[in-house]
């Protein structure tokens, strides 16, 4: 606006001019043309937001697989498709001491298989066929496993009137893939797991999800059950591709190519 | 205009109080037409920052619900795995969900006593409030809510939720899988 000048007279009156007008009405268009923006803006976050959670749509809350993971603060996975008809499957059992479920006994006749304490054993006691023949069995089966390879491993007590040649029958299901005696007179030897030894009895490949090792009595002297550890054997193929020999130096190089089965 | 060129000091510069005057009256017209202009700007924008936040509060409340049926609870991320896991949960007259977090010595049983942790989730006026029923700890998780109703179903349970803000309202269904 127009300033009075001090020699002006006093009744003279200012107004706007015309480019002080001019000013004010751009600023004004301005700041009208700025709301334009932000209405974009502003209804594209809203459909960004909107397309997150569809009313009609069920989401699902799943629990990462993974203890760890879980424990470590993973949150559920949320997905629009249900991925899980229920909670993630219990982890397999890979051991089985003659006082859990997945033990069982066969005993013909009078009772013959007792519980003995041998501070050696898994959990300090194991069962004892007192021998003889009579066709006693004692199971350890394995379930829910999925299709592989399982090492299977048996632990005992040992004594000195234990039979020398424990036999232990492996099955996958109701098929034997595996025939091992093992000597119960000496400690196992071949692995040393969580404070244990335990007495390797091969490797063997499961596909019907169900492994079981028989004990019988079928020995010469008193026959241990007390426990199973099996353990998932990923073994893998190995393909030779090429193998070439440098004809200037003493190189050679060998291709090949690794699969699992 | 009066042309302020010339330099007789009785000569006043500017507009006149007419041009003025017609000058704000088709101003007064213009704002009319804008203001009915306005009309549809202004209100899908208030109506739009409204459903954003019924939406926010919504993911608010998936968050925070992923994090604790996500298996283990969040206040103690460390530890042994087996210490912490979500074991049980049960449905309290359809409008609250309790869960059951394993304590230590872990026993993998809902015992909803100490040491295991008690975690419910509830209604309260217009906010979902997630306490913990041992420490007292309670935390308002989604605001804007118009009912909270719980489903229990076979391991799982169905949470359904409306929030409103107004005459807005909006849905929100989900089902976690719990043990």
């Amino acid at each position: 606006m127009q300033r009075l000048k001090p020699n002006q007279h006093k009744s003279r009156r200012a107004g706007f001019t015309f480019l002080e007008l001019q000013v004010a009405f751009l600023l004004l268009a301005l700041s009208l043309a700025a709301l334009g923006p932000m209405v974009v803006m502003q209804s594209r976050h809203l459909a960004v937001l909107e397309d997150r959670f569809d009313e009609t749509t069920t989401y699902h809350l799943t629990p990462v697989e993974s203890d760890w993971a879980s424990r470590l603060g993973a949150a559920a996975v949320v997905t629009d498709t249900a991925t899980s008809s229920g909670p993630p499957p219990p982890p397999i059992v890979t051991l089985i001491d003659q006082t859990d479920p997945g033990y069982t006994e066969e005993d013909i006749g009078a009772i013959d298989w007792t519980t003995v304490h041998n501070s050696h054993s898994y959990g300090s006691y194991q069962r004892r066929q007192n021998g003889g023949g009579f066709g006693d069995k004692a199971y350890f089966t394995f379930e829910n496993l999925p299709a592989g390879n399982y090492e299977v491993f048996a632990t005992w007590g040992k004594k000195s009137n234990n039979a020398p040649n424990t036999p232990f029958t492996i099955y996958d299901d109701t098929i034997q893939v595996g025939f091992r005696r093992r000597n119960q007179k000496k400690h196992p030897k071949d692995a040393w797991i969580e404070g244990v030894r335990w007495a390797q009895l091969g490797l063997f490949p499961i596909s019907s999800g169900t492994l079981k090792v028989m004990v019988s009595d079928n020995a010469n002297g008193y026959v241990m059950a007390d426990a199973i550890r099996i353990a998932p054997v990923q073994v893998n193929e190995v393909e030779i591709l090429g193998l070439n020999r440098s004809l200037t130096d003493d190189s050679v190089s060998l291709t090949v190519r690794l699969s699992a089965p | 205009m009066i042309n302020c060129n010339h330099t007789r000091i009785s000569r006043r510069c500017g507009f006149t109080l007419m041009e003025v005057v017609v000058v704000g009256a088709l101003m007064s017209l213009l704002l009319m037409l804008f203001s009915a202009a306005w009309q549809g700007f202004a209100r899908p924008t208030s109506s739009a920052v409204r459903r954003a936040r019924l939406i926010r509060e919504a993911g608010l409340l998936v968050e925070a619900l992923s994090r604790d049926v996500g298996g283990s609870l969040a206040e103690q991320p460390l530890g042994n795995k087996e210490t912490s896991r979500l074991v049980g949960h049960t449905v309290i007259a359809g409008n609250e969900l309790r869960l059951c977090f394993d304590g230590d010595p872990a026993d993998e049983i809902a015992n909803w006593a100490l040491p295991d942790t008690v975690i419910t989730w509830t209604l309260t006026g217009d906010r979902i409030v997630r306490s913990n029923l041992l420490s007292g700890a309670v935390i308002t998780v989604a605001d804007s809510v118009d009912t909270f109703t719980v489903v229990d179903l076979p391991a799982a349970v169905q949470i359904q939720v409306q929030f409103s803000d107004g005459e807005l309202t909006r849905d929100l269904t989900l089902e976690a899988v719990v043990p």
